[in-house]
């Protein structure tokens, strides 16, 4: 019988993989923030309010934990293309349909965005969080996520040739 | 000019996103519904919106991988000091002497996958065909007022019976952040138990690690694995020397 809050932080673990994933394409490295994600949840659920949900909060905790990765690889002098194109083989498939087309260059358009932009999309349309959510992952105020947000989707807008 | 404001890419998004409050909405729809160019730019918000909300479908939720789970028992599995030394004579075994410093890079790996032991309800770290998973309800009694209540007053090397279990506390310690910390197992009354570790943080015992594998009575066996995995663990936190009972006594006393 788990408590509440460590089966929820369990079935929490796809999403934020996928989150993971999003920050740092990279799977081994989106594994690590997810372990790392989950240890510190552990460590400081005291500072959790349950009256909220918890997928922002972890979020937040694996953002910074990823914050906290980047970091140390500067460091170490060895330098980490976060941003890198994604892997056409994630979207592909037998068929390409025009639909899937469209996903790509998506993929592809966002991929060009500055780095801001492009977490408050994936927060709020990938991850499908509002933007007050996504305000408090990124702890900072609603009015900026929303300014990155209109900024971002105009530009992709622009580069996909949507008028 | 308040009309200008109000009518900003950002309010327009968050129309096309449902995030505005019914009068905004309102207000937005009807100057929509005079004005061309604004429609026009709330649809560009709503197609990227449809857009980017396909794409972040199509990077479906897979289920965790293998290689994630099994990397944390894997980790735990390099911590063993080798396959033969599968058990230990609980009744032999003291307080876990804090070993020397470890390597930095074992410190952050392994707490950070012990730490996640906790979460998982412990089940990945159960012995292999270890049958039922008491890990996860044992974990959850931790919390219980009379676990709190033992790890406050009870001495080193005592038992008491707890909350339909039974608690032994094994040592008393500071870590590196001088947190009073107490290293105990509970479990039932000759069944797999836990070997656990709670700090004392403000006036709360909060459970820091915890792993199965304790046992509450004397005819049972800790695997090692569970041990070096706790010793791992009291290195990582800068666990100091255990307290002798004077010190101890001090200590508890303090609390009150």
């Amino acid at each position: 019988m788990q408590d509440d809050f460590e089966a929820d932080l369990v079935a929490a673990l796809p999403k934020l993989r996928r989150f993971a994933r999003s920050l740092c394409r990279r799977d081994d490295l989106a594994d690590d923030l997810v372990q790392t994600t989950v240890a510190r949840a552990i460590a400081s659920r005291v500072n959790f309010d349950p009256a909220t949900d918890l997928s922002p909060w972890l979020f937040r905790i694996l953002r910074n934990a990823w914050i906290d990765m980047t970091r140390r690889t500067a460091t170490r002098g060895t330098e980490l293309d976060i941003f890198e194109m994604p892997d056409a083989a994630s979207i592909d498939g037998e068929r390409v349909s025009e639909a899937a087309l469209m996903v790509r260059e998506t993929e592809l358009a966002l991929a060009t965005l500055p780095p801001d932009q492009r977490e408050v999309i994936i927060l709020v349309c990938y991850e499908e969080l509002s933007y007050a959510e996504a305000a408090e992952v990124l702890e900072i105020p609603k009015g900026t996520v929303m300014s990155r947000l209109a900024r971002g989707r105009m530009a992709l807008a622009e580069k996909l040739g949507i008028k | 000019m308040e009309r200008q404001q109000q009518l900003s890419d950002e309010i327009l998004m968050a129309y096309a996103d449902g995030e505005l409050d019914a009068e905004t909405a309102r207000s937005v729809e009807a100057a929509a519904a005079t004005d061309p160019e604004i429609a026009q730019r709330i649809a560009l918000f709503s197609r990227t919106g449809d857009l980017l909300g396909t794409a972040g479908r199509a990077r479906s939720l897979e289920p965790l991988p293998d290689s994630l789970i099994e990397r944390v028992r894997q980790t735990l599995d390099d911590a063993r000091s080798g396959n033969d030394a599968k058990v230990l004579p609980f009744p032999a075994r003291t307080a876990s002497q804090p070993q020397e410093k470890r390597p930095d890079f074992l410190r952050y790996g392994l707490a950070a996958s012990i730490a996640l032991a906790v979460g998982l309800a412990a089940g990945y770290l159960l012995p292999r065909g270890g049958g039922e998973a008491p890990g996860g309800a044992l974990v959850a009694a931790l919390d219980a007022p009379a676990v709190t209540q033992a790890l406050a007053t009870l001495p080193s090397g005592q038992r008491q019976a707890v909350s339909g279990g039974e608690i032994e506390i094994i040592a008393t310690f500071t870590n590196a952040d001088a947190e009073l910390c107490r290293e105990f197992e509970y479990g039932h009354s000759g069944a797999t138990g836990l070997v656990s570790v709670a700090c004392l943080s403000g006036d709360q015992w909060q459970t820091r690690f915890a792993v199965v594998g304790g046992v509450t009575d004397s005819t049972g066996y800790v695997p090692a694995s569970s041990l070096d995995a706790l010793d791992a663990y009291l290195t990582a936190i800068g666990a100091d020397a255990p307290m002798s009972a004077d010190e101890e006594a001090a200590a508890l006393a303090g609390l009150r």
